[in-house]
């Protein structure tokens, strides 16, 4: 999912950061198309598919969960995303700034860089599972939090260090390559369902159904997923994409709006056939005397993309695992280092890029990041979309009440009061509650979101009245 | 239009291994080489055609 942040790493200067994009420029559905395809099968893939798992889903509802949770994330992409970005034409980023003013797009910057240099350090410790197999290093188990022993913590430095590195010195080479070995990766991923499905006796749908039966209690420190938590976390889990409107950076290309139906390539690959082959590999894994002998002795089998992979494709599989992690966690560290570089504009690129690639290695090596991706993902979705419901009810309903558009330019202001407190009050109260009533977050980002759009319109007629 | 016939003759290549493992015609360590193989030529195949584009 989280390659989907490559596409958003703003380009040299004159890519229309501060214009709209010109009817010139404009792209057809065959360029969307394979960004969304190859971008949504990431090296996160290779955990969010064993974490279902281990959430105790059923066959129902992970199949049918998944089908309609994505249709769901595709139409908001296509009704709500890109009609406002192919009427706007401009970056997440210059809207923003038109409404709320310079500062708090720092702030959003500030909260952008720090989830991503969280994603970041998720992908580095996928790849380093791929990595410590030649060198036999214990993986970490699904309830660790710290890291397990010496070498992983070695592995996790290296391999940090040199993403680090290479996102510093050779992004467009990484970019490049990570083109390049999209469909490559996208095929290993179907490959490897297919030889999981195999090896567990799966010949016909029924018995595809019989892999997961009617699920299974939770594994100790997941919560038991059910229908609608597979649903509600396949529709938000990319809700920063669409409902937070960062799509718009790209989808402002789009020569039509049905050009919002081309991401449906990265829901059906990436969440949906990945998700489910990696599910596939885990439930393979889960049968094996390793995983039972873990299972006697009260223990919690690890999820651990690297020898996954490595089982069912060799080391296709793990060259998979470790370019699929690296190609990630690349843009997504030279992505938060761009947004931190905002905030301290005299640092060179290069040097913010390479202590945030720090920071994420920092995390790596803590695999709860890993770990607990589920909910980590939701909470990401959950902090980023309300600000798309900034732009959406702006750019539906601030006319019809009277209210001024662009608030923030047309006042010369730096920082619109009204954007911060509606979505500080819309995060509080809805984390408070989910925290409170033990309900998992992926469920409210939606009300987060319609709440932040409704504060925004009120403390806007409060504040432009003023 | 020669790079996009060389990435999808590889792809057509990749499948038809898992198809021949899946109806029993493959054992999984021929699986594994031959992925391999296509993971290799994959890599240095578009590497090379990209290279003799450009020398063009």
């Amino acid at each position: 999912m989280e390659k989907a942040i490559a596409k958003e790493v703003p380009k040299k200067s004159g890519e229309f950061e501060r214009q709209p994009v010109p009817p010139s420029h404009f792209k057809d559905w065959r360029k969307f198309l394979g960004m969304y395809a190859g971008e949504h099968a990431a090296g996160t893939e290779f955990v969010i598919g064993p974490l279902f798992l281990t959430a105790g889903v059923s066959a129902f509802d992970l199949i049918v969960g998944l089908l309609l949770g994505n249709f769901l994330a595709v139409l908001s992409w296509r009704y709500i995303t890109t009609p406002i970005a192919t009427s706007q034409r401009l970056t997440l980023y210059y809207k923003l700034e038109k409404i709320s003013g310079r500062k708090l797009v720092t702030v959003y910057n500030m909260a952008n860089g720090l989830l991503f240099c969280f994603l970041a350090g998720a992908m580095i410790t996928v790849s380093a599972t791929a990595v410590g197999i030649p060198f036999d290093m214990p993986m970490p188990a699904l309830t660790d939090t710290i890291p397990n022993s010496l070498s992983w913590v070695l592995v996790v430095l290296v391999v940090g260090a040199v993403i680090s590195i290479v996102a510093a010195r050779g992004y467009n080479a990484v970019a490049k390559f990570s083109n390049i070995a999209a469909p490559w990766m996208v095929m290993v991923f179907l490959i490897a369902g297919i030889v999981a499905a195999k090896r567990l006796g799966v010949e016909s749908l029924a018995d595809l159904w019989a892999v997961w039966g009617s699920g299974s209690e939770p594994f100790p420190g997941q919560i038991k997923f059910t229908f609608w938590h597979v649903l509600f976390f396949a529709w938000f889990c990319n809700a920063a994409m669409h409902l937070g409107m960062s799509d718009m950076t790209v989808l402002r290309y789009a020569d039509n709006n049905s050009i919002g139906w081309t991401t449906a390539a990265g829901m059906y690959v990436g969440h949906y056939m990945a998700w489910i082959s990696a599910c596939l590999m885990f439930a393979l894994y889960l049968k094996s005397p390793e995983a039972a002998a873990i299972f006697e002795s009260g223990g919690v089998p690890p999820v651990s993309p690297g020898p996954l992979a490595y089982e069912v494709a060799g080391i296709s599989g793990l060259i998979c695992v470790l370019v699929a992690g690296w190609t990630t966690a690349n843009p997504t560290i030279y992505r938060a280092g761009l947004a931190f570089q905002a905030i301290f504009p005299k640092s060179s690129t290069a040097k913010v890029t390479l202590v945030t690639g720090g920071v994420a290695t920092i995390a790596g090596l803590f695999p709860a990041f890993a770990m607990k991706l589920l909910d980590f993902v939701a909470v990401y979705g959950f902090i980023l979309a309300p600000i798309g419901a900034v732009i959406f009810f702006e750019h539906y309903f601030a006319e019809r009440i009277g209210l001024r558009k662009n608030y923030a330019e047309v006042k010369g202001t730096s920082f619109n009061m009204g954007v911060l407190a509606a979505w500080l009050i819309s995060m509080i109260l809805f984390y408070g509650l989910s925290v409170y009533q033990g309900v998992f977050l992926s469920f409210f980002t939606f009300p987060a979101w319609i709440a932040c759009g409704l504060l925004f319109l009120l403390f806007s007629k409060i504040f432009q009245k003023k | 239009m020669r790079t996009t016939h060389f990435a999808l003759f590889v792809l057509v290549v990749m499948f038809s291994l898992a198809v021949l493992y899946y109806m029993d015609l493959l054992n999984q360590s021929r699986l594994n080489l031959g992925l391999l193989i296509c993971t290799v030529g994959w890599f240095a195949g578009l590497a090379i055609l990209d290279f003799l584009k450009k020398v063009k």
